[in-house]
């Protein structure tokens, strides 16, 4: 096909009627305009612009834009996500709860025995470890399918590319927070103290959630390319449950390489659970620092992958 | 400020995997990387498009399968992003293009509403808004409260194509969804359609029904193999599509039509946009009446003149309309009675000669005076002739 074939159709055809054309002055503005579905509030509604060249500022005015925008569908598919997890199953909700807590009486009976502790403390010393543990990995597990799983969706209708980690994530966050509820439940039953400290547990949970939610971009999006991603993580996630100290204490380890531990990323919040739920104190400031730190390159370099991918990921699907 | 949809130089590439992604595939094709099989095909679904449209635009979408017109829309939705250029919507949009795309098969219908609601970004409170008239429209009484796996195909169809139409949005995409729904649920379709068709205000169309084209749209565009190939009013541009096509398959290259290799279409340019059905009309009306020549005409309306004479041999659509519409005259349709006449006798005598040459004495003989008998019992009938 010869492109002089081509029928430009910038303009109008000649029966119909025409209005004032923007069409130059858009073109003048075009960078100003990019990714601009964010800012105008139109009352003829948003203007949505796609185009190839964004840069990663416009990327992230679009991605706060796109989460207030899609708040309310977040919210119902992680209502949906929860709901279909546990419909018809006798104990419904309650096995969120019992998981966990069963783990973790095997868990405290194996090893509890094993390193000849006190039973109460160490039942309490590995929940507070396991349950941020289970959070975060199982996060990035079910965050690595999500993409995939939901490619007819992405196909047949427009969603922004980090809503399905996003719902699988913050499902996890809703079960976690569930499991904290009856982590206390324990923690009175066993006659442990609960200190006042608990009242920075929402922004733990919340600092460990940008974390989470930066990994598991990350993983959904390598996985995209990569679809033996799902099967390796699971491996390397369950090797690394032994790397971290939670079914054993720190103190356990040997002196050379116990500084090693700080190089596990997820070390590092389950040291914030841990301080709070079982130590009974504020995490220290350098704790919280490491921790954020983390967090937010975290969520940015999920970010960036997806700002990098967006556009390709619906044709690897 | 009016919607409008601005599609500048937007190009999008597919690129198709001849072979899944795996870690151990890429590792061994690493490996012999001295081979390097080729598996990542490009190929190009839209190649610089350029499209405005404004208020008012009735925009219908015609070309072969695989032309890239879902894709087309698909790109103004968003789902696919261009590779270069850029894509402006401004306005409320709608697309109707998988209904059921938003659909959870656990959930009740009544979920469901809410669900496929919150993919289009609205609100809890704006999806109350209209969830009782799509339970109403629907007609699904109590099954609305039941999880959609347990619906029939008729029973999805009208749940979705309620949900699908209950907003009325600025600017309308339709896919090939005109005819939804089951026999008893198509009457109220339509009108639900047309009366969301009447109050959007630029709607693009995507239809293989050539007739919803030219009955829904003021203006068609035909894409071919991923460009834009022409662009003006329906009726000319569905004579010029449909030319176009029957061309091809008289070429004994039919198998070119319905594939992409279908590079020998659309390689004559397309009417002007300026000579519309009534022009050529017009055209067509002064060659016989002799005031205009063929040549003339075709150097107005900067065609072949063998473009000409196809329009004075078959007449525009609108014309044969227009002849379909006006009763014929008693001596017209003598005319036509004693033509078909006549031919029907050359038939005979053609027949006849034929037999005459092959057959005995005594055939010919026989055959020979039904021949002669059929001219004379025609004027004999016939007061004209």
């Amino acid at each position: 096909m010869a492109p002089t074939e081509t029928v430009s159709s910038e303009k109008q055809p000649g029966e119909l009627q025409t209005p004032a054309m923007p069409t130059p002055d858009l073109k003048a503005n075009s960078p100003d305009l990019t990714a601009s579905r964010a800012s105008s509030a139109t009352p003829s509604g948003p203007v949505l612009r796609y185009s190839a060249q964004n840069t990663f500022w416009q990327f992230m005015l679009v991605f706060v834009a796109d989460l207030r925008r899609y708040q309310y569908a977040l919210n119902s598919f992680v209502v949906n996500a929860l709901a279909k997890k546990y419909r018809r199953s006798v104990l419904g909700f309650t096995w969120s709860l019992l998981g966990p807590l069963l783990t973790m009486a095997v868990l405290t009976v194996v090893f509890g025995t094993l390193f000849k502790r006190d039973m109460h403390q160490y039942a309490l010393y590995i929940l507070s470890g396991l349950l941020p543990w289970s959070f975060m990995s199982q996060s990035i597990i079910n965050g690595s399918q999500a993409l995939i799983n939901n490619e007819t969706m992405l196909r047949r209708s427009y969603l922004p590319k980090f809503f399905f980690p996003t719902v699988s994530t913050a499902s996890e966050a809703v079960s976690l927070s569930l499991n904290l509820v009856c982590l206390f439940a324990l923690a009175l039953a066993i006659g442990a103290q609960l200190s006042w400290c608990i009242v920075a547990l929402p922004l733990v949970i919340a600092v460990t959630y940008v974390f989470t939610l930066g990994a598991a971009l990350i993983a959904a999006i390598a996985t995209v390319y990569f679809r033996d991603l799902t099967h390796i993580l699971t491996v390397l996630l369950g090797a690394c449950f032994y790397l971290v100290p939670i079914v054993y204490p720190e103190s356990m380890l040997p002196e050379n390489i116990r500084g090693l531990v700080a190089l596990n990323p997820f070390y590092h919040f389950i040291c914030l659970f841990r301080s709070i739920l079982y130590l009974r104190q504020f995490p220290t400031p350098l704790e919280w620092s490491s921790a954020l730190l983390l967090a937010v390159l975290c969520l940015l370099a999920g970010l960036y992958l997806v700002k990098l991918r967006q556009n390709d990921i619906i044709f690897r699907l | 400020m009016s919607p409008h949809i601005l599609i500048n130089n937007a190009s999008l590439r597919f690129r198709l995997y001849k072979s899944s992604a795996n870690l151990k595939e890429s590792f061994i094709s690493r490996l012999r990387r001295g081979q390097s099989k080729d598996t990542v095909e490009d190929f190009d679904v839209l190649k610089d498009i350029n499209l405005t449209f404004s208020a008012g635009d009735r925009v219908g979408i015609i070309g072969l399968n695989g032309a890239g017109k879902s894709t087309l829309l698909k790109m103004i939705t968003g789902i696919y992003q261009p590779l270069s250029g850029w894509v402006e919507v401004r306005g409320n949009i709608m697309p109707l293009i998988e209904l059921t795309a938003g659909f959870d098969p656990e959930l009740s219908g009544r979920e469901n509403i809410y669900l496929s609601g919150a993919i289009l970004g609205r609100t809890r409170e704006q999806i109350a808004e209209y969830e009782q008239d799509v339970v109403e429209f629907s007609e699904l009484g109590d099954f609305i409260n039941v999880p959609i796996k347990y619906y029939s195909s008729g029973m999805l169809g009208r749940l979705a194509f309620s949900v699908g139409t209950m907003c009325k949005p600025e600017i309308l995409l339709v896919d090939e969804v005109l005819s939804t729904g089951d026999a008893e649920f198509v009457a109220k379709a339509t009108n639900r359609m047309m009366d969301l068709l009447s109050s959007s205000q630029i709607v693009v169309l995507v239809s293989h029904n050539l007739d919803h084209v030219q009955n829904l749209c003021n203006r068609a565009i035909i894409l071919h193999q991923g460009q834009v190939v022409a662009d003006g009013p329906p009726a000319a541009m569905i004579d010029y599509y449909m030319e176009e096509i029957s061309k091809a398959g008289t070429d004994k290259n039919a198998d070119a039509i319905g594939q992409r290799g279908g590079g020998k279409l659309f390689q004559t340019a397309p009417p002007s946009e300026q000579w519309t059905v009534p022009m050529k009309l017009q055209a067509v009306m002064d060659i016989i009446a002799g005031t205009r020549t063929v040549e003339q005409v075709a150097i107005e309306a900067n065609v072949e003149t063998a473009t000409v004479e196809t329009w004075l041999k078959n007449g525009t659509r609108g014309m044969r309309n227009g002849l379909r519409a006006r009763p014929l005259s008693i001596e017209e349709q003598y005319q036509a009675q004693i033509d078909r006449l006549e031919k029907r006798v050359q038939a005979l005598e053609e027949e006849n000669a034929r037999l005459r040459a092959s057959s005995t004495d005594a055939c010919a003989e026989a055959v020979v005076p039904l021949a002669q008998g059929v001219p004379s019992a025609i004027s004999g009938s016939l007061p004209l002739a």
